[in-house]
């Protein structure tokens, strides 16, 4: 098997559509780390996820999952991998007994065992049809076939979305817990940034198609700050030392992606620890510069 | 690398397919059973008194003795007795494009990419399942009419055989096309009409060029003929069928999304 150092590694990924590209996204997942793919809805994650999955043609670029070409050797990564969606890609007339026999087709690796344990820990009747189930027991169901073929890569795409938080805090112990083999890694698409401040190592923020931020996630919040001042000492702040700000009647509130400069430069301005929401939020508005 | 079992693929299908090949069955037993109640009526019941009664009246059927309408009705009954169930056990063919269907619904192309499974092995998985589904309707309705044949007295006819085995034909095709189309079209009811256009218009262009042709017996003795011509050849027409629609699958699975 190939020793790998990134799970994921994508180089120069380029696809366009009209009206959207996706441009020259680069971006890893090192070995053993939980990365969150962040961005809002349109921003290219998903378009993202079906490239390296192979599920769509890219334009340019290279694309290594487990140290393998995602193409060459499409089949041999995709035994070692699992992918859990938004929405449930079973249909609703099976049920865990009936899901596990088809999954036995799917994986050379199936562990039958290990399924109906999960099922059983996660409260899923395995005699009981998917209709019956509630999206949350469904989001369950899938996350349970993933697990129960022994991947080292767990790919989500919005898998968490629409599920309420307790379902998702749930969710997010299952994935705490299958970390807990230091050869397993996941690549999680959220726009839901709370879960991911949870439990990600790692971030990667795309917005328009383009990758404005990845790395450790403490790296990012602990260079990015948000600056507190009035208007009139907002007039006073060179632009290039903010990502963007949002200006009230109140005073303006920057965003600086570089902590230590910024407490250097503006020394009487109030510093704050920011979050990756807040983050998102003014990347995604730096064109404008400035909004309310 | 170990790979996962052929069999749970298949199974899936299976599965999928079960309730639509529990009510073509279901429509089978009935009808089956409906023709068994007219005949027995017809024999001893009241349809066959109240046959009687309009046949003791010379005057309903002028020119025809009573004997001879009894023999029509009769030979009428036998053969919508031998055909309408067989067309039911027929009709369990398409069960293949409503699996299809449903895995157009849940998007079961997209997340089979997502597998290890090659599109040479689901395509395989498809078209064994094609031939099963044929198999079955074909063995279920020739059963049927060989049953009904031997049971009215009158022995199975190689037209009777070579009449039905062309029907299965002619609907295996539409069931094939029908796959390609929903896949293509990503929709059932559009796939299943861009099929039924697909298998009508040749249709259509016979029927055009034989416009002005209006004896009907002519036209079902050419038909009848034509299915006792071309049924030895079958079991090549459905081999050729299957690898086409194998050809077909493959490509359709190995293609990706834009």
């Amino acid at each position: 098997m190939t020793e790998y150092e990134n799970a994921v590694a994508i180089r120069g990924l380029t696809k366009k559509y009209d009206g959207f590209t996706l441009d020259n996204v680069s971006f890893n997942v090192p070995k053993g780390s939980i990365m969150g793919f962040i961005g809002q809805n349109g921003a290219g994650k998903t378009t993202t996820i079906r490239s390296l999955l192979n599920i769509i043609k890219i334009d340019s670029g290279e694309i290594k999952l487990l140290g393998l070409d995602h193409i060459k050797d499409e089949y041999a990564v995709k035994e070692r991998i699992a992918v859990v969606f938004d929405e449930l890609p079973f249909h609703d007339s099976f049920n865990g007994l009936a899901l596990s026999r088809m999954f036995s087709g799917l994986y050379g690796a199936w562990d039958e065992k290990r399924f109906f344990e999960l099922c059983d820990r996660f409260g899923l009747p395995v005699k009981k049809k998917l209709s019956k189930f509630s999206k949350g027991m469904k989001m369950k169901m899938q996350i349970a076939t993933a697990l129960s073929h022994n991947a080292e890569l767990l790919i989500m795409d919005e898998a968490t979305t629409g599920l309420d938080p307790v379902v998702r805090n749930e969710i997010l112990d299952i994935f705490r817990e299958y970390l807990m083999d230091e050869n397993r890694s996941i690549l999680m698409s959220s726009h839901i940034t709370s879960d991911l401040e949870k439990i990600a190592d790692c971030v990667t923020f795309i917005d328009r198609g383009k990758i404005l931020l990845t790395g450790y996630k403490d790296d990012i919040l602990d260079s990015h700050a948000l600056m507190k001042c009035t208007k009139a000492e907002y007039a006073d702040i060179d632009p290039a030392d903010f990502v963007s700000a949002r200006v009230s009647d109140f005073g303006a509130e920057l965003m600086t992606a570089d902590r230590a400069a910024a407490v250097r430069k503006y020394s009487g301005a109030p510093v704050e620890k920011t979050t990756l929401e807040e983050i998102m939020l003014f990347y995604v508005n730096r064109d404008k510069k400035e909004w309310s | 690398m170990k790979t996962g079992k052929f069999g749970g693929l298949v199974f899936r299908e299976l599965y999928l397919g079960r309730k639509q090949l529990l009510l073509y069955l279901l429509f089978f037993l009935i009808i089956a059973l409906g023709g068994w109640l007219v005949m027995l009526s017809f024999r001893y019941g009241n349809i066959g008194m109240l046959l009687d009664e309009v046949l003791k009246d010379s005057s309903t059927f002028p020119g025809t003795d009573a004997e001879t309408v009894q023999e029509r009705m009769r030979s009428t009954l036998v053969m919508f007795m031998k055909f309408m169930p067989a067309v039911m056990s027929a009709g369990a063919i398409m069960t293949a494009s409503d699996i299809i269907a449903k895995d157009t619904v849940t998007a079961w192309n997209r997340y089979l990419h997502c597998t290890p499974v090659t599109p040479l092995k689901y395509a395989s998985v498809k078209v064994t399942v094609n031939f099963i589904f044929t198999a079955l309707s074909l063995v279920m309705g020739l059963v049927h009419i060989a049953l009904i044949s031997l049971l009215s007295g009158n022995g199975m006819t190689y037209s009777d055989l070579s009449a039905f085995v062309l029907l299965c034909m002619l609907i295996a095709f539409l069931s094939f096309i029908a796959q390609i189309w929903i896949i293509l079209l990503r929709n059932r009811d559009l796939g299943m009409l861009a099929s039924l256009i697909t298998v009508m218009v040749p249709i259509w262009i016979i029927a055009w060029n034989n416009r002005g042709t209006d004896d009907s017996d002519d036209t079902f003795n050419t038909v009848v003929k034509f299915c006792e011509e071309l049924c030895p050849w079958t079991p090549l027409i459905f081999t050729g069928m299957l690898a086409l629609l194998f050809a077909a699958l493959y490509l359709l699975y190995k293609r990706r999304e834009k």
